[in-house]
């Protein structure tokens, strides 16, 4: 989905948001806007500052610097429970006192609507979440899908502006959570709800996502559509969270517009790129595991090549992963796709990794304990 | 030996010194004092071999003892309800502070008075109300009050001393039932528009009640029960069933008067229990 500022409603806006506990600094300055009707993840590892966000957003901690808007309203000093923003959370929270149709009618009998439109919307809730029969049940009657559709019924059934969500599947089986996934995205477009999604899981995120939001120790790396985000990670940190990349190190021979040389150890390499690099500058070459390919001869035309000895291999029927020792060092993956199940190489053979010059990401190579971290 | 030998064996094994111990200093004992409760003493404190069922009928129909039956309801009433108010707002504080070494030295200030005995503790009081004790000298001294106040012998010293052994008894059950609750329901409630007034009187209390329920039951029958506290600050004359006890037991050595006495107490705390119990259940219920 192509989305343009100036021509999308902004529902949540958070500018130079800073947020501490106690004395530590957790989140450093987000600037972010999130448009109505979109369904926004904000994935990163644990202690990311992804849940604190969302936490902000909901109100129930307090930004230390920035300011937080709701449709153009700074809502920083509003309490929660003025925000109007459904909530689901991990736990899913249901009321284990009330019954599935008390806990969906909670926002609505807080809000004192009259008992015959409680009921009507109630039902369409559980309706939407395919829960119609259930309002009489018991919380602790219910299996955990059913009660992570409960928590959703909930949080929309008064009809907040934005719904938030705190890695709602995570509690889940994987077979379970990847129905739900498909089955959220279902209840989202159908609602029409802006949606902001706290996850660690890439896939999910990935699959989910109308853009995405990666997190890094408090601070956004990059923002975009999930196939942005993948094919152009900005930093290395957004490469190595989405996908298997293998990373190469080296320094700019040669730079065009559009395109550069990268001498690594004995290896000339040519990528092409939108940033513009100088020569003699230190980069990190973000190479797929899925698009790097392996071959017994050298290839005659200009795809890059280094020789390597494959060091061991994963069979897994489809899909074959070998881990190739390549010349000068560095070692790297490659996934084979088999249509017909058996791998094209064997342990110890000497192959070519071969990739195309548009099939590489060139970042600038990280100052610092990045490297190390990459191993 | 079958194997549901050896089950009921093992059971038995691991029942049996329990139930003997209860046995032998509870239940034989309140068989013995049962049937005293229904004799008499002669004129030189004997017991007389006779049935009757005086004992019962003058606890019930003597203004004095009726009087201790109701100032054992006054004080429990005043004790729980009091309790109840400063010890749920103390309780959810405790649990909610954030510094942990805050919280630490609340949870200590709360506990340490268990470890001191009662006795001690009492006497405590009797120091701080004593006509030249802490707080008439502060009183006096701030010029709130020109003469000392006699707190010592009267209902109120009885009342605040009472108040102070038993809070811990209220806050530790309802800290801990507090400490269960997912803190994501209260901040579910909040998300769906509930003000901190609604979050508590709909989602924190009915769910926190079991620990409410724990801390009124308990308190309610340790105040029924309670004789030294009152005895050390409001003296033996005070009107409450369990000093009253002591006094007939002890001073007057009618042992089956104190006897039937006991009973009295004994069957109106299992009432009062019974009668929280579905109050609590009831409540929690209603608020559905």
């Amino acid at each position: 989905m192509e989305r343009t500022e100036d021509q999308q409603e902004v529902d949540v806006q958070l500018e130079d948001v800073f947020i501490h506990y106690g004395e530590t600094q957790v989140v450093h300055g987000i600037n972010l806007d999130i448009y109505k009707g979109e369904f926004l993840s904000l994935l990163g590892p644990s202690g990311c500052g992804k849940t604190t966000t969302l936490n902000a957003i909901a109100g129930f901690l307090d930004p230390s610097g920035g300011t937080i808007s709701l449709r153009g309203k700074v809502v920083n000093n509003v309490p929660p429970h003025r925000r109007s923003l459904g909530m689901v959370f991990q736990s899913y929270a249901l009321f284990p006192h009330m019954n599935v149709f008390d806990n969906v009618a909670f926002g609505l009998l807080i809000r004192r609507r009259k008992s015959s439109e409680i009921r009507e919307k109630v039902m369409e809730a559980l309706d939407l979440v395919q829960l119609k029969g259930f309002e009489g049940r018991r919380i602790q009657q219910l299996s955990g899908g059913q009660q992570q559709r409960v928590a959703i019924a909930r949080a929309l059934a008064f009809n907040p502006f934005v719904l938030l969500m705190d890695e709602p599947l995570s509690n889940l089986d994987a077979r379970l959570r990847r129905q739900m996934r498909v089955e959220l995205r279902r209840i989202q477009r159908q609602v029409g709800i802006t949606t902001v999604f706290v996850t660690h899981d890439q896939e999910e995120a990935l699959t989910m996502s109308d853009r995405m939001v990666v997190m890094n120790s408090g601070h956004i790396e990059q923002v975009g559509t999930p196939v942005d985000l993948y094919r152009k990670p900005r930093t290395p940190f957004v490469a190595q969270f989405l996908g298997h990349p293998n990373f190469l190190y080296g320094d700019v021979s040669e730079a065009h517009a559009g395109r550069v040389a990268i001498k690594s150890g004995s290896h000339l390499i040519t990528a092409e790129t939108d940033e513009t690099f100088d020569a003699g500058q230190r980069v990190a070459l973000v190479l797929r595991a899925e698009s790097t390919r392996l071959q017994r001869e050298a290839p005659s035309n200009d795809r890059n090549f280094i020789p390597g000895v494959i060091e061991y291999l994963v069979y897994l029927g489809t899909n074959t992963e070998y881990e190739v020792a390549l010349d000068g060092g560095p070692k790297i993956r490659v996934v084979e796709q088999i249509p017909n199940g058996i791998p094209s190489f064997q342990v110890e053979e000497e192959v070519f990794a071969t990739w195309s010059s548009e099939d590489s990401i060139v970042l600038t190579a990280p100052s610092g304990g990045f490297l190390e971290e990459i191993e | 030996m079958t194997a549901r030998n050896r089950r009921w064996l093992t059971i038995v094994g691991l029942l049996a010194p329990a139930v003997l111990l209860l046995v032998i200093f509870l239940v034989v004992p309140s068989f013995y004092l049962l049937r005293l409760s229904f004799k008499e003493i002669g004129a030189f404190f004997e017991i007389l071999d006779v049935t009757t069922l005086s004992n019962y009928r003058r606890a019930f129909s003597d203004d004095f003892y009726l009087n201790m039956l109701w100032g054992s309801v006054r004080l429990t009433v005043m004790i729980t309800v009091l309790s109840l108010l400063l010890g749920y707002p103390a309780a959810y504080h405790m649990v909610h502070a954030k510094s942990s070494v805050y919280r630490t030295i609340l949870y200590a200030v709360v506990i340490s008075p268990l470890l001191i005995s009662v006795i001690v503790r009492s006497y405590g009081w009797v120091v701080l109300l004593a006509q030249n004790g802490l707080v008439n000298g502060v009183l006096v001294g701030a010029n709130i009050i020109d003469n000392p106040i006699r707190f010592l012998g009267s209902f109120t010293s009885v009342v605040i001393a009472t108040f102070h052994v038993l809070l811990p008894f209220m806050i530790l059950p309802i800290a801990s039932s507090i400490q269960d609750l997912d803190p994501s329901l209260e901040r579910a409630a909040l998300s769906m528009g509930a003000n901190p007034a609604q979050v508590f009187w709909r989602v924190t209390l009915p769910l926190t009640m079991p620990g409410v329920m724990a801390g009124t039951v308990l308190v309610i029958s340790l105040t029924l029960g309670i004789y030294i506290t009152p005895l050390l600050v409001g003296g033996p004359l005070q009107p409450l069933l369990a000093t009253g006890i002591y006094y007939v037991t002890l001073r007057e050595v009618n042992f089956p008067l104190g006897a039937a006495l006991s009973f009295v107490l004994l069957a109106f705390t299992l009432l009062v229990i019974g009668l929280t119990g579905r109050l609590v259940r009831n409540f929690s219920r209603s608020t559905v």
